[in-house]
C-alpha cells in the first residue's frame, strides 16, 4: 500500500491512510506500507523544500549528486517513521525503513537509479514478527563492494515512490499493489481541462503506461510496467473517498477496441530547420548529422521528429532550449569540398547579434548559406490513447479536424500502437484536451 | 500488500525496472511511404483535405508528420493502390516510395534519456542510409528506409548502440 504526499501531509490524513492500513490487516492481509514524503511542493520536507536547504547557502556552489541524494531522501525517512509512529499510535506494532534497509538495490546513477533488485529478508522478519513494515519510497541503495557494506544511497528519479511500491510488490509476491493519492483512480482526462472526467474502472497495463508517460501524473509508467512484467494486479484508490478506484490488469483481462483517454504533458520548444538551402543530398546529409550530433553532444532530449525532404524538425523541453539556443544560433558548418561553401544555422527570423557577426565574417570566405529554423516556445503535446484503436482509418482525420475546426493549429504528430500525439501551443492545451475529450465520446466511458 | 503466507519462491533474480539504453533494434517491413508536398492556400484545410481523402478509402495510416508545405505518412504495402488513387483523385502532388521498413530502436523513456535520440539519429544519417522519415514515442524512435536498407541500417545501429543478437534472433543488450 503506497501512500502519496497529500495522503500523509496532515495528522488527518496520516490518519485515514493509517486505518486503510489496519483494515488491510484486518482482513487478513500482512501489508507492507510505502510512503513518499510529506506534502508536496513548499511544504516543509517535500523535495523542493530540501534542495532550498542548500541553494540559501550559496545557489553557485554545486551540489554533489549523492550529496542531493542523501538530502531529499529525508523527506521519506521523516514520512516513514511518522506514518509508523502513528501506526504504532492505533495500537499496531509497525517499524519503518530506508529504501535500503528493505532491501532496494539499485544501479549507481544517483538522482535517476534503477531498482535491479529486491532483498526483502528484513522485511519478511519485520512481518513475521508481527509488524507492519513502513518503508521510505523514492530510494534504495546500490552495492559498492565489500569495504562500503551498507552501500550508497541512491534516489528513484520521477515517480520513485511508485516504482517503491511496485517492486517492492514484485519482490515479496504481493496479494496486489495499491496506490493511493488524492484522486479517485486513472480518469479519462485532467480535471483541470475537463471537470467531472470520468474515472475508469478497469485498464491494461500498457494503457495507463502509456497515459502516465504522456502526462497523467496518477502512477508513474515504471511501476505500471514492473506490476505488468510481475503479474500483479495494481489499483489506483483515493484515501480520501470510498470509490472503488481503478483496478490495472493485462491485456488478456480486458480486451476490446477503446479511446481510454486524454492527456497533455510537457513545456516544450519547436524547432523546423529549413534545408532546402543544401547544395547537395551529401551537404543535406552532414547538416542533418551536425544537428543531431550536436544535440546529442550537449544531452538535450528530442521529442516530436520529423523529416521532410526540405526540413526536419523537433521539439526540445523548454529547460533545454537556452543551451540548444547556445550551441546552435551561429553554428558554422563549412564543407571541405570545392566550391568552398560554408552553412550558417540561425535560429529565429531575426539574425541574432552571435548569426550577424558570424555572417560579417564569412562573407570573405566563399558561398555562405544560412540554415534558418523557425522557432515555436510554449508549445506542449496533448495526446489521445487508446487500446487497438490507433490503427482506425480516419483516426488523424478526426483528431486535427476537431482541432482545426476550433483554431488550433497543430504543429507536430507523433503516434504510436497505444496513442496519438500533437504538439499545440500550451496556451491552447486544456481547451485541445476539452475538445478531444468530447469528440471521442469520453464523458461515456466507465 | 502481501497476501498469506505463501510457500512459493521468492523470486529474487527477476528484472524489475528496464534497463537504461537501448534494449532491441527491430525492422518492420511491408509499408508505402507517401510525401504530399506543395500544398496550396490554406495549408491547415489542404492537410485535413488530403487526410480526409486518404481515410474515404478506407486506408489507415501510420506515423504522420506535418511537413512545411504538407504532410508524410505511411500506409501498409497493400493499401498502397488504394492511397495512390485516392490522392490522384484529390489532384495534389505526392511521391509514393514502396517497399519501405521500419527501422524501430527501442529504449526505455526514450525521450527522458539525456541526448539518445540525437545519438542514434546521428549514428543513423551518417551511416549513409537514406532515411525517408523519422518518428519517436516514449520508448522507440523509428526510421522509414528502403527495404534493402533495412537489415544493414538496423546492424549499424545494434552494433553502435551494444545491441547484439542472440541466437534465437532477439536482441540483447551487450553490457
Amino acid at each position: 500500500m503506497k501512500f502519496g504526499g497529500t495522503s500523509v501531509a496532515t495528522p488527518e490524513g496520516r490518519l485515514q491512510s493509517a486505518m486503510r492500513v489496519i483494515s488491510a490487516k484486518e482482513q487478513g492481509f500482512r501489508p507492507v506500507v510505502v510512503v513518499s514524503a510529506i506534502g508536496r511542493r513548499g511544504a516543509p520536507y517535500a523535495t523542493d523544500t530540501l534542495l532550498g536547504l542548500l541553494r540559501d547557502i550559496d545557489a553557485n556552489v554545486h551540489a554533489e549528486a549523492r550529496e542531493v541524494d542523501m538530502l531529499i531522501s529525508c523527506g521519506e525517512v521523516l514520512s516513514a517513521v511518522i506514518f509508523a509512529h502513528t501506526l504504532k499510535s492505533l495500537g499496531h506494532p509497525a517499524q519503518a525503513f530506508q529504501g535500503g534497509q528493505a532491501g532496494i538495490r539499485t544501479d549507481g546513477v544517483y538522482g535517476n537509479a534503477r531498482i535491479v533488485a529486491i532483498k526483502p529478508g528484513k522485511l519478511l522478519a519485520s512481518l513475521d514478527e508481527g509488524f507492519i513494515p513502513v518503508v521510505s519510497g523514492f530510494q534504495g541503495t546500490f552495492d559498492t563492494g565489500p569495504d562500503f557494506p551498507g552501500g550508497e544511497l541512491t534516489t528513484l528519479g520521477r515517480g520513485g515512490s511508485d516504482t517503491t511500491a511496485s517492486a517492492l510488490g514484485a519482490g515479496l509476491d504481493a496479494f496486489a499493489v495499491e496506490i493511493f493519492t488524492d484522486v479517485d483512480g486513472v480518469k479519462t482526462a485532467d480535471p483541470d481541462a475537463v471537470k467531472h472526467a470520468p474515472t475508469l474502472r478497469k485498464v491494461t497495463y500498457d494503457e495507463v503506461a502509456e497515459i502516465a508517460h504522456l502526462g497523467a501524473k496518477v502512477v508513474h509508467p515504471r511501476a505500471a510496467e514492473i506490476a505488468m512484467n510481475s503479474g500483479i494486479p495494481l489499483w489506483v484508490k483515493n484515501t480520501f473517498s470510498d470509490d472503488e478506484g481503478t483496478e490495472i490488469v493485462s491485456r488478456d483481462h480486458f480486451p476490446g477496441r477503446r479511446v481510454t483517454g486524454v492527456t497533455h504533458t510537457g513545456k516544450l520548444v519547436y524547432l523546423q530547420f529549413d534545408l532546402s538551402q543544401a547544395d547537395t543530398a551529401a551537404d543535406r546529409v552532414f547538416l542533418e548529422s551536425q544537428i543531431f550530433e550536436t544535440m546529442a553532444k550537449y544531452n538535450v532530449n528530442l521529442f516530436m521528429l520529423d523529416l521532410s525532404p526540405s526540413s526536419i524538425g523537433f521539439a526540445v523541453p523548454r529547460s533545454q532550449y537556452p543551451i540548444v539556443e547556445n550551441v546552435l544560433d551561429g553554428l558554422v558548418l563549412p564543407m571541405d569540398d570545392a566550391p568552398r561553401r560554408v552553412y550558417l544555422i540561425q535560429i529565429g527570423r531575426a539574425a541574432s547579434r552571435e548569426v550577424s557577426t558570424q555572417a560579417a565574417l564569412l562573407k570573405s570566405l566563399g558561398d555562405l548559406r544560412r540554415v534558418p529554423a523557425a522557432l515555436t516556445e510554449g508549445c506542449t503535446m496533448v495526446s489521445l490513447v487508446g487500446h487497438e484503436y490507433m490503427q482506425q482509418p480516419g483516426l488523424f482525420l478526426s483528431v486535427l479536424s476537431v482541432l482545426a475546426d476550433s483554431q488550433i493549429q497543430v504543429l507536430q504528430t507523433s503516434d504510436s500502437d497505444y496513442s496519438l500525439s500533437v504538439l499545440i501551443t500550451e496556451s491552447e492545451s486544456l481547451r485541445a484536451v476539452k475538445l478531444l475529450h468530447e469528440r471521442f465520446g469520453l464523458s461515456e466511458i466507465r | 500488500m502481501t497476501g498469506q503466507p505463501s510457500s512459493s519462491p521468492l523470486r529474487l533474480e527477476r528484472q524489475f525496472d528496464k534497463k537504461r539504453g537501448v534494449s532491441h533494434v527491430e525492422v518492420r517491413p511491408g509499408f508505402a511511404q507517401i510525401h504530399v508536398t506543395h500544398l496550396t492556400g490554406d495549408l491547415t484545410a489542404a492537410r485535413i483535405g488530403v487526410l480526409r481523402a486518404v481515410a474515404d478509402a478506407e486506408v489507415s495510416i501510420d506515423f504522420l508528420k506535418i511537413t512545411p508545405t504538407g504532410v508524410s505518412f505511411l500506409v501498409s504495402q497493400e493499401s498502397a493502390a488504394n492511397a495512390n488513387r485516392a490522392l490522384k483523385d484529390q489532384q495534389v502532388e505526392f511521391s509514393l516510395r514502396s517497399d519501405r521498413s521500419i527501422v524501430l530502436v527501442h529504449a526505455v523513456n526514450i525521450r527522458d534519456e539525456d541526448g539518445l535520440i540525437a545519438s542514434i539519429m546521428k549514428e543513423a544519417i551518417s551511416s549513409g542510409a537514406i532515411i525517408d522519415h523519422i518518428g519517436d514515442m516514449h520508448d522507440r524512435v523509428l526510421m522509414v528506409v528502403s527495404a534493402e536498407a533495412a537489415e544493414p541500417l538496423a546492424e549499424h545501429l545494434r552494433h553502435s548502440t551494444a545491441v547484439r543478437q542472440s541466437a534465437s534472433g532477439e536482441d540483447v543488450r551487450a553490457h
